[in-house]
């Protein structure tokens, strides 16, 4: 009942089917949010609202949040930003993207020490003696329904050199183990994975057991949720344009386990432009130094 | 100089492995340091002068001190100092040996490093160059060198065949010849 209240009142896109008696799970995603912070209060907005409806909310991103050096601006100061505003709006987890990896150890281990939601990922393996700033997956209890979330990252433009003590796993083999290695009974099984659309529908082919796949690194937008048997992909685009929102009956795994699929569009809101000005300048005066004592 | 040399890598063996390390092994001269207090690396390496080989100790996560033995010299202790560390993509390392300092800045663009240096004292000279980890078990090595006003090309092929990048070797060719690297961190 409260899945068809809820639905009415937020005129989702799909109608609940008949029959669908279970529990609801709404899931926000993200993906690549890339440091751009011109949508987050209107984001944030958004979930807060999802949230003020009553039903459980799982906020997960997948990947590629913390990081973008096309942005050197912003970069100097925004990932901390970031990890602050996804603190505050309540990520239940992250998948670690590529670019994310491209702060170095230190400090990546400081934006995860930071975030107050782990960051996932099940297919970069240590060797023994050294700790990873992620986790491979967790076990969530929303409301009852437990969930287990996992995280995995493409093989793309990793920078290997930075992380030498990393072994490179395939994603789905990785995910097959860690479901294999969990002993707790859950309801659900959700990947998050910084991999494309096209590539999670492999790993979902590979690991029928995903339930859910919220995937990343392409900027890709599924329009409804790829449908590969029993399993689900999705993707909301890139840069925070979207809040993908997902409701799903817990309890069913036939096609009548969507009862709602959307995009909540967001809307920009004008930056400071003056803030990590002067570590910019810091930065570039670094740089402009060094290279001169080089060439002179 | 010998005494002393000894007297600072027991020193330094007194620290524990705890943390990431940073590279593997140092085959060209770039902006980082070992990084984990207490994580040792070691190279050998052979060119058409002769072999050399060196044993990189980490005092701190800025700080590491190198002891070179070739053909020529039985001891030769350096230190590394990591000067900026984490400038956005950029690092500034300044080394001080023996009879040479050198100072190296590199950018670290996820795959792509590209770093520039120049060191003053023997063997003299300045450099760019661009490395890409292209895959978990390879980078390629491009660059350029001067020395007393000639340009020379650096081109490298560095591979990592174990599981992880903790161990590899490269070949580096410059104006000097072919010169070939195994190393790893402990």
């Amino acid at each position: 009942m409260l899945a068809v209240g809820f639905i009415v009142s937020t005129g989702a896109l799909f109608a609940l089917p008949n029959g669908a008696t279970g529990r609801t799970l709404t899931v926000l995603y993200t993906n690549d949010l890339h440091l751009r912070r011109a949508r987050l209060e209107s984001m944030a907005a958004l979930i807060e609202a999802e949230r003020a409806s009553g039903t459980p909310v799982l906020l997960v991103d997948a990947g590629d949040a913390w990081h973008d050096f096309r942005r050197p601006l912003t970069a100097v100061w925004g990932a901390d930003a970031m990890v602050d505003w996804m603190n505050r709006v309540g990520y239940d987890a992250m998948a670690l993207g590529n670019h994310d990896l491209y702060w170095m150890s230190d400090r990546l281990f400081e934006l995860s020490d930071r975030a107050r939601f782990p960051l996932l990922c099940a297919n970069l393996e240590p060797t023994a003696e050294v700790a990873t700033p992620f986790a491979r997956s967790v076990v969530l209890t929303l409301d009852g329904i437990r969930a287990l979330l996992l995280g995995v990252v493409t093989s793309e433009h990793l920078p290997y050199p930075d992380y030498p003590w990393l072994r490179y796993l395939d994603p789905a083999e990785a995910i097959a183990r860690e479901i294999d290695a969990s002993d707790d009974p859950v309801d659900l099984v959700v990947a998050i994975g910084h991999v494309p659309v096209d590539r999670a529908v492999r790993i979902v082919e590979a690991v029928p057991t995903i339930d859910l796949f919220v995937s990343g690194h392409s900027h890709e937008v599924t329009i409804e949720p790829v449908r590969v048997g029993e399993s689900l992909v999705v993707q909301t685009g890139a840069f925070g344009q979207r809040l993908g929102r997902l409701v799903l009956d817990v309890d069913r795994a036939d096609e009548g386990r969507i009862a709602a699929s959307e995009f909540l569009e967001t809307e920009r809101a004008p930056t400071a432009f003056d803030r990590g000005l002067f570590q910019f300048l810091a930065v570039a005066s670094c740089l402009i130094a060094t290279v001169l004592v080089v060439v002179r | 100089m010998k005494r002393a040399s000894i007297l600072l890598l027991l020193l330094a063996w007194a620290g524990c492995a705890s943390a990431a390390p940073h590279v593997a092994f140092f085959d060209v001269p770039e902006a980082i340091v070992l990084g984990d207090p207490g994580r040792s690396s070691v190279a050998l390496a052979v060119t058409t002068d002769g072999w050399s080989t060196s044993i990189t100790r980490s005092l701190s996560s800025r700080l590491d001190v190198t002891v070179t033995t070739n053909a020529q010299t039985l001891f030769a202790p350096s230190a590394r100092l990591l000067v900026v560390r984490d400038l956005l993509p950029l690092n500034v390392m300044t080394e001080i040996g023996v009879e040479r300092i050198t100072l190296a800045s590199t950018l670290f663009l996820g795959p792509v490093h590209v770093g520039f240096g120049r060191r003053w004292g023997t063997s003299a000279s300045r450099w760019g160059i661009v490395q890409h980890a292209f895959c978990q078990t390879a980078t390629l090595l491009l660059g350029l060198d001067e020395r007393f006003g000639s340009l020379g090309p650096i081109l490298g092929l560095r591979l990592h065949p174990g599981s992880t990048r903790l161990w590899g070797l490269s070949a580096i060719v410059t104006r000097d010849g072919l010169r070939l690297t195994l190393g790893g961190t402990l």
